[in-house]
């Protein structure tokens, strides 16, 4: 006889009605919206400051180490060898595309199914719903942005200006790197400004010839260094301190590290932020909107729906961090309509949801080179070269506006030759045959924050939590056309000059979304009438509303985004907490 | 199928004729028990010599030490497409004959030789499922030994957490 389950949750619901109505027990000094890169950053600094910090999370909870059921997982122990279930990929169109999606990630990405939105235009929304959100699975490459990148809209005239600079970020990028802890060179670039690097990742032959080539001939303008990761290459006290130990090379990070190795909520900033003892992390919230007080002219809290019950619960604090990740940080705002504000929290200006950006990662370029064919490389680099922007830096030099940055990789190739059957094939299978070194690079594109590139509610369809869905609307326009052209040319033209062969291009058309660096609809900027928050990630219109994940992006550069995020958390959290105490939230 | 269109289509029309027993046109092949894959028992014994054939067993493991079939209807059943795992179950349930028609005998029952040469005269088939057929059984169970805990420990040095990189080594030799 098998007895029945208690039913747990409405137990709980029975306890919290009976034994915690007491909006005491639910009132905070912060709220965080998100624990994901920027919120677990967010949620860190709070609590150090000593604010009590409730961390709402709408996913399910995922504890370091134990919550990573892959990581220990052999290449062999996976049924299919990594692959996916053919009806599963059906049934997952969107998802299926991304990257790091295969066997052993499933657990750590959104479903198609679970969270519908609708395609304007093709968008493919990329999402990862649990404590740490994406920064389990993220790509871990972090550049410092420059000054020509935060002076880029100023100088050619679109967007609108950002309202921070470079110097003004710098000591917070400082802040961010030590404590996540950053490999890379030192390379002396203004157009990639170095940082308090761990020690970098070495560059094979091939890369260190590009280098070299590259170097050589375009001088000073263009540039092949060591990608800037979030790996422990060397762990510094403060890295022991969390928990974290030397990255193992493994480079299978995205199924979460047992090492702490690369730099994730889940192994840093959520545990750190826990050990104050001021941290409540609650999963499974889904944040429905931010209240708003008419009387007091600001907010208040935030409505919660729970993910199983679909119960509301309201949550109050002084100060409201939404780091939701960019298109659901526009979707909690645009919902958090009131009498003060019937377009969205904070949207006097109506640019709310527009201005949405991404990155260009539709370009490849490969080849071959055939030198250095008595060498190969051993063991395994979670991190790749990097080619900063070379494109109208200084001034404008093209007929199309900004640039790209550019990934690059050799490889020697290699295999086991299979030819022939039964014994013969065995023994082919036994040894190892080397090719010539494959060469490849893809380009990271500035796009141009448009107007028309939009994210709105629908009015009638809802998502499987009540939440209006998203209607996305953002596409690639002719700029990034030109540039697709110009990085082509470029990259085949660099890949020449160093005696490279059987180059090729290609350009996957691949919709925007799949480079998952989604960013603004809640942009930074001077003019309240133009943008949302001001050079504090502060919503001009809503003091004690901070937005610090990729919403708040006035424009996208060319790198990577999550260290500006990481940076603009700490430096808000930081301002936020002043003016609280100043008593001006 | 005509034993004549087998010869052609197998590339093995220099074989010469071979005398058939008669009860190998009727054979029917009969499935008892599916599996995942929806094949018998004969067919799925048929296919563990086929990787056996493939990769055999010598002083190191093969195919049915390490499993290789159960791999392959793995992928066949989860991984490809309702047309190939189609496409896939025709072509095994044909190999029955075409060893009766080549051989007078049962797959198992072949030689060694004619183990290979039957796989050989897959592979050069000018019957696109059947060459495909070969191919796809070969591919997998090379996959599969090669991505095997014997393989990748013993043969191929597989580092799990190898703690290093190194931008520039000599080749091994």
């Amino acid at each position: 006889m098998s007895l029945p389950q208690a039913d747990t949750s409405a137990v709980y619901l029975y306890l919290n009605k009976m034994f915690i109505p007491d909006k005491k027990k639910r009132t905070f000094d912060a709220i965080v919206v998100g624990s994901g890169i920027s919120g677990g950053w967010s949620a860190k600094e709070l609590c150090e400051k000593g604010l009590k910090t409730l961390v709402l999370e709408r996913g399910r909870d995922v504890k370091h180490i134990v919550d990573y059921p892959t990581t220990m997982t052999q290449p062999w122990e996976f049924e299919h060898r990594g692959q996916l279930n053919h009806d599963f990929k059906k049934e997952n169109p969107i998802i299926s595309k991304c990257y790091a999606f295969y066997e052993g990630t499933t657990q750590f990405f959104v479903k198609d199914k679970e969270h519908p939105y609708v395609q304007e235009k093709p968008f493919d929304w990329i999402r990862g719903y649990q404590v740490g959100g994406k920064s389990l699975m993220w790509a871990r490459q972090t550049q410092r942005w420059s000054k020509y990148d935060f002076e880029g809209p100023a100088r050619d005239g679109f967007a609108v200006e950002w309202p921070v600079t470079y110097d003004e970020m710098a000591p917070w990028y400082s802040h961010v790197e030590k404590f996540a802890g950053i490999s890379g060179n030192k390379d002396g670039l203004d157009t990639l400004p170095d940082g308090d690097f761990l020690p970098p990742h070495e560059m094979n032959c091939v890369e260190d010839y590009f280098s070299q080539k590259v170097a050589q001939k375009y001088g000073k303008d263009r540039h092949v260094i060591i990608g800037r990761a979030a790996h422990l290459t060397k762990p510094n006290q403060i890295h022991f301190d969390q928990g974290r130990a030397q990255c193992q090379n493994r480079a299978i990070c995205e199924r979460g590290c047992p090492y702490g190795g690369y730099f994730s909520s889940n192994a840093s900033t959520i545990p750190w932020a826990m050990k104050t003892g001021k941290m409540t992390l609650k999963t499974d919230g889904v944040v429905h909107s931010i209240i708003y007080d008419d009387k007091l002219g600001k907010a208040t809290g935030v409505r919660v729906i729970d993910a199983n019950t679909k119960e509301m619960t309201e949550y109050y604090a002084k100060i409201i961090f939404v780091n939701a990740a960019a298109i659901n940080t526009n979707l909690i705002l645009l919902n958090s309509t009131s009498a003060r504000f019937p377009n969205g929290l904070g949207n006097d200006s109506g640019v709310l949801g527009k201005y949405v950006a991404f990155h260009n990662y539709r370009a490849r370029v490969s080849g071959e080179y055939e030198g250095f064919l008595d060498k190969t490389t051993e063991g395994k680099r979670p991190n790749s070269p990097y080619i900063p922007r070379f494109r109208n830096v200084l001034k404008q030099e093209t007929d199309f506006l900004r640039g790209y940055a550019a990934g690059f990789g050799a490889n020697r190739m290699s295999w086991n030759k299979n030819e022939g059957m039964g014994e013969t094939l065995k023994d082919n299978l036994a040894k190892r045959e080397y090719g010539n070194w494959s060469v490849g690079s893809h380009m990271m594109g500035e796009t141009i924050p448009k107007e028309s590139n939009f994210v709105a509610l629908d009015k009638t369809l809802k998502d499987p939590f009540g939440m209006p869905q998203l209607r996305i609307s953002v596409d690639y326009d002719n700029n990034d056309e030109k540039m697709v052209k110009d990085y082509i040319e470029q990259m085949t033209e660099m890949f020449t000059m160093a005696g490279f062969t059987n180059i090729r291009a290609n350009d996957s058309k691949q919709p925007a979304g799949l480079d998952i660096h989604e960013m603004g609809g809640v942009r930074m900027g001077k003019d309240p009438k133009t943008s949302m928050l001001n050079g504090f990630n502060q919503l001009h219109a809503c003091k004690n509303v901070f937005v610090t994940d990729g919403a708040c992006m006035t424009s996208t550069s060319t790198q990577n985004p999550s260290l500006t995020y990481m940076a603009f958390s700490a430096r808000a959290v930081d301002y936020a907490v002043k003016e609280m105490r100043k008593g001006n939230l | 199928m005509k034993r004549r269109e087998v010869f052609s289509n197998l590339g093995l029309g220099a074989l010469g004729v071979i005398a058939l027993p008669a009860w190998a046109n009727g054979w029917s092949g009969t499935n008892i028990k599916k599996d995942n894959l929806g094949l018998s028992l004969d067919q799925n014994s048929l296919l563990e010599d086929l990787a056996e054939t493939i990769i055999p067993e010598t002083d190191t493991p093969g195919a049915k030490t390490l499993e290789i079939a159960k791999f392959i209807k793995t992928i066949v059943a989860d991984i490809y497409s309702p047309e190939d795992k189609e496409r896939f179950k025709v072509a095994v349930s044909k190999v029955e004959d075409i060893s009766k028609l080549l051989y007078g005998k049962t797959y198992n029952e072949c030689s060694k030789p004619q183990k290979i040469h039957l796989l050989q005269g897959l592979d050069m088939s000018s019957d696109k499922d059947q060459k495909w057929f070969f191919n796809t059984t070969k591919r997998l169970s090379v996959q599969a030994y090669t991505t095997s805990e014997y393989f990748l420990t013993n043969i191929a040095k597989f580092e799990f957490a190898p703690g290093r990189y190194l931008g520039c080594v000599p080749v091994p030799q």
